[in-house]
């Protein structure tokens, strides 16, 4: 007997295709703007990939090290794991 | 000469040799003919994953523009000092002047408590107000009433 298929779950974020950044005009992506970076992670501290958030890939790169050096800073989560 | 970016964690309860600190190490840079362009205090904050056990940490902020040595000299003070939980430095393109977000952020925080601040206590002399207007139209029954 095959296994019944799941059906796949449709996608629960909504796909943006606008860069945010781009919009914003800035100019480099800054550690310190914690708004900014948390609209760029998930509840578990991860960043979230350009695909769904539409980010441009210069600006993507510049996030990616901009969450790294937050993260070091204990301004922002590595994961949700933290102190259990 | 280069624009550095400094970022440090200082212990809690060694927050208060924080501005001695801060006066040592500006000095160090001055003194090697160096220039602070920046330095801001974002105060006591919240740590998003404890470090050495502890939960909160004093963050200061320091954008200074300075040679090789004073930057070496500067972080084998972090180093040496136990007050300080993690330090980051930056190479950064230019000098940086503006106030950072978080230091923003934390401006507003203390703008909103001193309102509220404000407001409790209006609150409470208006309703002080009203009592006393209360208690006098009491007494001034119970006066009606002998």
């Amino acid at each position: 007997m095959a296994k019944p298929q799941r059906r796949r779950r449709p996608a629960q974020r909504i796909i943006s295709r606008n860069c945010k950044f781009t919009a914003a005009g800035i100019v480099e992506v800054d550690y310190k703007d914690l708004d900014m970076l948390k609209q760029f992670l998930t509840e578990t501290g991860k960043i979230i990939p350009s695909r769904i958030t539409g980010t441009k890939a210069r600006y993507q790169r510049q996030l990616s090290t901009a969450v790294k050096r937050a993260r070091y800073l204990a301004l922002v989560p590595y994961c949700d794991q933290h102190g259990k | 000469m280069r624009h550095y970016e400094i970022v440090m964690l200082v212990h809690p309860d060694q927050s208060e040799q924080l501005p001695a600190m801060i006066e040592r190490y500006s000095g160090m840079v001055t003194k090697s003919g160096g220039i602070v362009h920046r330095s801001e205090d974002w105060g006591r904050r919240q740590l998003a994953y404890s470090i050495e056990r502890l939960h909160k940490a004093h963050y200061y902020l320091l954008n200074i523009e300075c040679g090789q040595e004073a930057i070496d000299e500067i972080v084998d003070a972090f180093r040496f000092n136990d007050a300080i939980l993690r330090h980051m430095v930056l190479a950064k393109k230019q000098a940086e002047t503006e106030a950072s977000p978080l230091k923003k952020e934390e401006d507003e925080k203390a703008k909103k408590v001193t309102e509220e601040e404000v407001k409790a206590v209006e609150e409470k002399e208006t309703a002080a107000k009203e009592e006393a207007v209360k208690e006098e139209t009491k007494t001034a029954d119970a006066t009606e009433e002998e």
